[in-house]
Formats: C-alpha cells, structure tokens, sequence
C-alpha cells in the first residue's frame, strides 16, 4: 500500500460519503460516474478510488435518512424507519453517532469474514462447468427481484430488454454482428458506461426538473462531540453487531443480494430477537438504527467477495465494480484467486481504509453534507448534467458516447414513470454476455436444449444451485414486498 | 386546474419498437442469410430466447396497464406528470441535443456555460426574472471554468 494509493482511497470515501448522501444521487449513481473518470487512470489508483467511494457512500446514505426520512440511497431505508424519529426526539446527535458507528462495525466485519470466505470460496468454484456458471450468472440476475420492489413482471421485461441491449454488436461467441441494423455506430456495441450514466445519472435530472423545491432542514446541526460513540449507546445495540455483521455479510454473499436486502432484513431480525428495545421499534429505538447500518456495510465485503471469486456480482454497485474490472482488464471469477490474489488483498485494503476514512469524515463533515442538501435545486440538477456528460465523454473521448447517455437517460425516465424499475437493465448489460456465452458453452456440450435441462438437475453443484436461484428469487420478492409496504406505512 | 398526463403506457414507445426489430432483425438472419434459428449451435439460439421472453413480458405488461388505465383508477401515481414538469423535461431534452451539435463547434466551456446557465434559469422559480438571470449567469461563469480545470488537472479528461 503506497502513499498515493492510500490518497486515492481516501479521497474515493469522502467524494462516496458526500454523494451517498445526497437523496437522489445513490450509490450506484456514484459509482458508475466514478468508473467512468477512472477509465483512464492505472488500474491500482482506480480500484483504491471506486471502492472508496463505495464504502463512503454506503455510510453516507444514513446521514439523509436520519436528517430528512429520505435516504440517501435504497441501502439506508430501514435506517430511517427509526433515525428520523429520533431525530424529531432531538436525538440526531445520538442517532447518527450510533449510524456510523455501526457502519463502521460493520465494514470490518464484513471484511473479516471476506479474508476467510475470499480464498475459500475461489477454491471451491475452480469445480464449476459451464453449466454451474450459467445458474450462478442467473442468480446474479434474481437481483431483478429486489431491484423491482414488488413488480416482477416489469421488473422482468427491464431486465430482457437490457439482454436485448447487450447483445447489440459483435457475438461474444463467433464474432458475428447482430442488432446494428446497417449502422456503423452499433457495430462496437453500447457502450454500458454510458448506457449506465444515462440510466443512473440523466434519469436523475429529467426526474429533478419536476421538483424545484429544496430540502428544509435548516434546523438540524451536528456537534462532533455528540457524535462520538457514547458507551450507553453502544451497550444498547452491542448485541446487533454480533448478528447483524455476520447476517449482513452473508446476503451480501449471496450473488444478486446486497445492502439493500441487508439492510431490510436486519431491521426484520432486530424486531424479532431484541426483546427489550431502548423504545418501540418506529419510534426512534436504537438498535432500528444500528441493526441496517450494521448489515449494510458488513454486506459490502460479501458482494465484493462474490464478485471477485465467482464474477457475479453482489448487488447494483458491485455490478458497475464488475464491469470497471473489465473496463481495467481484470477478469473476476474463479481463476482471480489464483492469478490475480494480489489484487484482492489490495482491497481488502482498500476496503479497510475506506470504512474507517468514511466514519472519520462522517463525524467531521455531517453539517457540510447537510449544507450541500440545502443548494437549491437549480443549482444542483444542472451539475449533476454536466457530470453526466464529462463522465460519460471521458470513457472514450468520444460525443457519441454522450448522445447514448442522452438516449439512455429519457428512456430510463419513461421507464420509470411507466413502473419499469431501469437497475435491471444495467444487471442485464453487464450479465449478458456471460449468460450467454455459458448457456451456448453448455448447450454444445450437452448436445441439445432436453440435455442441458437435463444435466442442471443430475450435476450435484447445479442443482444445489438451480434451488438456491429459485429460493433466492422468491425470498427476495417476499423481503422486498414487505420492506416496501413497511416504508409506505412509516411513510403515512 | 392543472393539466396532467399519464405516462404509465410511455415506455411501450421504447419497448414495442425494439419487439419489432428484434423479429425483424431475427427474420432477415433466418430469411436472409440462411443461418438456423433452431439448433443448439446456432448463434442466434440466445437472441431467440431473449426475443420470445421480452414479447410475453412487453404483452403481459401491456395488457395490465391498460386495465389499470381502464378501471380509471390508476394507482401508480408516480406516472402522473403535471403538464409543466413535462415541457420542462421535454424542453430539456432539446435543449441537451441542440447542445450536443453545438459542442464541436463551441467546444466544452462555451457551450456547457449556455447548457447550465438555462437549465438554471429555467429551474429557479424563486426569484424574479432580471434576478434569475443573474445568478444562472454568475453560476454557469463560476461552475464550468472549475470543472473544466478539475477534470482536466485532477482527472486527465481531456474534453472538447
């Protein structure tokens, strides 16, 4: 670990914090206009600064959550469920002292556990064929379900037109162009950087313009004292950092879970097993802060386990991760443990400086973010318009690229205003060509379509699979229902 | 009263043309150049999947939109957009694609300057018109040298 390499890091957490806590700039968003000004930069630097960014984001999505009941991304909606309300109490200062310190228990956790289960794990898919590659890139995609909230069939219809997207140019197979209609400018592909700036990024403005309004919140100031950890908190919540670190690494182990499953999840479990609350859960009880803030960060080095041992990715952000490995040359899945294992312990590193950086600047920096959610809307859309653009320009120095994220913008906003949830689409960008390339793999292999159903249910690690994909699909629907209709009900 | 569109059936604009064209593009291979659609090597195996999938999806879909619409009462009201919000959004997208096209030719900092200091102007309902003006100018004058010069220094974008 270098001087610069730990700057870069440093640097990737405080602009992540900053952003994450922004309502409407989530993670993911961050994330993928992180990626795209990283294009360029040697590929250790940019590792340092995109998981940087994603260990801050993920903490500084509570910051919003607790100051405003809007989180600042979909990883923190259980932690306003309670932080807002004690915020109303006057206990902000409380409230968000627990937040990130949990968050930080959290990020350690799960990096702990991501050390042991990291080599483990790339050991053990060194056995996978084509087949078991193909379930494990479809139980990447059951992401749709969370990604969805509720509405599968959409969710499902975003997901088969991003397939449709990915396939546009040159097959991953045999080389043979498809979907370019005679043009020459689909001949390379869509660029999914910036199909994912226009979806993420562009989507946002379009949505911005209907609300000028900016967020009231004039009357909430941190003191960096009261932020501290107070040792009656921390006996209050000790005992969800002893499940909900480990519970949320585990989903984020999970291909195609991650924070958000985590962090709803958490909340569910706090419910059940603290008997005695420090108030009623919904009514600003501590352990409804420290319990998703605890697992959704602990989710973090599960998802970036998954993605770097198996290639698929843990949730969203891990998903744009996995396609900048690809952008820098890196290809993750089972062979990364053995020919690239530097670079995984590089960030575990990264990782570790990240969580305690995004807590150091959460305590210091708190009343500058909540200023910065106080700029009024005028000022704010027309930036994050000009991000998109410089972001999406610098992936290959090219305009066309910056008309794909216009294209790609105003069809995620018509996606969305119809109930098309457009996270599915980026999913299935970066997970077509895989799915694809395994599916033909298997099918030569096997020899027919009956075959390959076939071998999915008499090879032991497919079908242990084929039953986790369909678990996981269903599980996730029935978690995101719930946790949907809980945040409309505390919404009303 | 304010008017109000429905956007609930606005992404079948985007969805059923791509239908199309995928059959479309799925014919002409299987017509045209003689490539077979139903065999396990065929490179058009995976396409096919996708195209049978997203027609049921887009059909399914379609098919309960219109009956929400059609029973009146439509729940989502997340598709509901003010009049307003729409040609602000619509004038938007003009705008980004005037933008687009003058960019070769006013390069990065001029046009973005324009780019911002409308979008600014367009946004700030607060103040009043001479005021508005002023500060999306002021705004756009501060914004964009700065970004230029971080993207340029910090990140080694070299932009148009």
């Amino acid at each position: 670990m270098t001087f610069t390499l730990l700057l870069y890091t440093i640097v990737g957490a405080a602009l992540g914090l900053f952003m994450g806590a922004l309502p409407g700039i989530t993670v993911t968003m961050t994330a993928v206009l992180v990626v795209s000004l990283t294009y360029g930069w040697p590929m250790m630097e940019a590792l340092a600064f995109i998981v940087g960014a994603f260990c801050g984001g993920v903490t500084g999505g509570c910051i919003s959550a607790i100051a405003l009941n809007i989180p600042g991304t979909s990883a923190a909606v259980a932690t306003a469920f309670d932080g807002y309300p004690l915020m109303r109490r006057g206990e902000a200062d409380n409230a968000l002292g627990t937040g990130l310190f949990s968050s930080l228990i959290g990020g350690l956790i799960g990096l702990a556990i991501m050390l042991l289960a990291g080599p483990a794990l790339g050991k053990f898919a060194l056995k996978f064929g084509s087949q078991e590659y193909f379930l494990l890139t479809m139980w990447g995609l059951t992401l749709v379900a969370v990604l969805s909230k509720g509405n599968n069939v959409k969710g499902l219809a975003a997901a088969f037109f991003g397939l449709f997207v990915g396939m546009i140019g040159m097959d991953p197979v045999m080389g043979m162009l498809r979907f370019t209609f005679g043009t020459s400018l689909l001949k390379g592909g869509i660029n999914f950087v910036a199909a994912m700036i226009g979806l993420f990024g562009m989507k946002e403005v379009l949505k911005q313009l209907g609300k000028t309004e900016s967020f009231n919140i004039t009357g909430t100031v941190y003191r960096i004292k009261g932020l501290l950890p107070k040792l009656s908190l921390i006996k209050k919540v000790w005992h969800t950092f002893i499940w909900g670190g480990p519970l949320g690494t585990l989903i984020g182990l999970l291909p195609g879970t991650g924070g958000d499953v985590a962090c709803i999840v958490a909340y569910g479990v706090a419910k059940q097993v603290t008997r005695k609350p420090s108030r009623p859960f919904g009514e600003g009880a501590y352990e409804g802060v420290a319990a998703p803030e605890v697992a959704n960060n602990a989710a973090i080095g599960g998802a970036l386990t998954t993605m770097m041992t198996l290639g698929v990715p843990g949730d969203s952000v891990t998903a744009v991760i996995l396609g900048s490995f690809y952008l820098h040359g890196l290809l993750p899945g089972p062979t990364f443990m053995l020919a690239e294992k530097h670079y995984f312990y590089m960030i575990v590193w990264f990782v570790l400086i990240g969580s305690i950086m995004a807590y150091i600047f959460g305590l210091l920096g708190s009343n500058l973010i909540l200023k910065a959610i106080n700029l009024p809307k005028w000022a704010l859309v027309p930036f994050i318009a000009v991000l998109c653009v410089v972001g999406s320009y610098a992936i290959q120095n090219n305009i066309y690229d910056v008309a794909i994220m216009l294209v790609f913008g105003v069809i995620g906003y018509l996606f969305e205003k119809g109930g098309f949830p457009t996270g599915p689409i980026v999913l299935a960008i970066i997970l077509g060509p895989m799915i694809e390339r395994n599916l033909r793999q298997a099918l030569v292999i096997t020899g027919g379509f009956f075959p390959f159903l076939s071998s999915l249910v008499t090879r032991p690690i497919s079908l242990v699979l084929l039953i986790l994909v369909v678990l996981s699909f269903w599980l996730q629907s029935k978690v995101m229902r719930t946790g949907t209709a809980d945040n409309k009900t505390k919404a009303a | 009263m304010k008017s109000e569109r429905n956007l609930l059936l606005a992404p079948y604009l985007v969805l059923i043309p791509v239908v199309i064209a995928m059959y479309y593009a799925l014919g002409e291979f299987v017509f045209k150049s003689r490539i077979p659609l139903f065999d396990v090597r065929s490179p058009l195996v995976f396409c096919l999947l996708v195209a049978v999938c997203l027609l049921v999806l887009v059909a399914w879909s379609l098919i309960v939109d219109i009956k929400t619409i059609g029973k009146g009462g439509n729940s989502q009201r997340e598709s509901v957009v003010s009049g307003n919000d729409l040609t602000r959004v619509i004038l938007f997208v003009i705008g980004m694609i005037a933008y687009l096209l003058l960019l070769p030719r006013l390069h990065f900092q001029i046009s973005t300057m324009i780019l911002v200091a409308v979008t600014a102007f367009l946004l700030n309902d607060a103040d009043k018109p001479i005021f508005k003006g002023l500060k999306a100018v002021a705004f756009a004058v501060i914004l964009i040298p700065a970004i230029y010069w971080i993207f340029y220094k910090v990140f080694a974008v070299i932009l148009p």
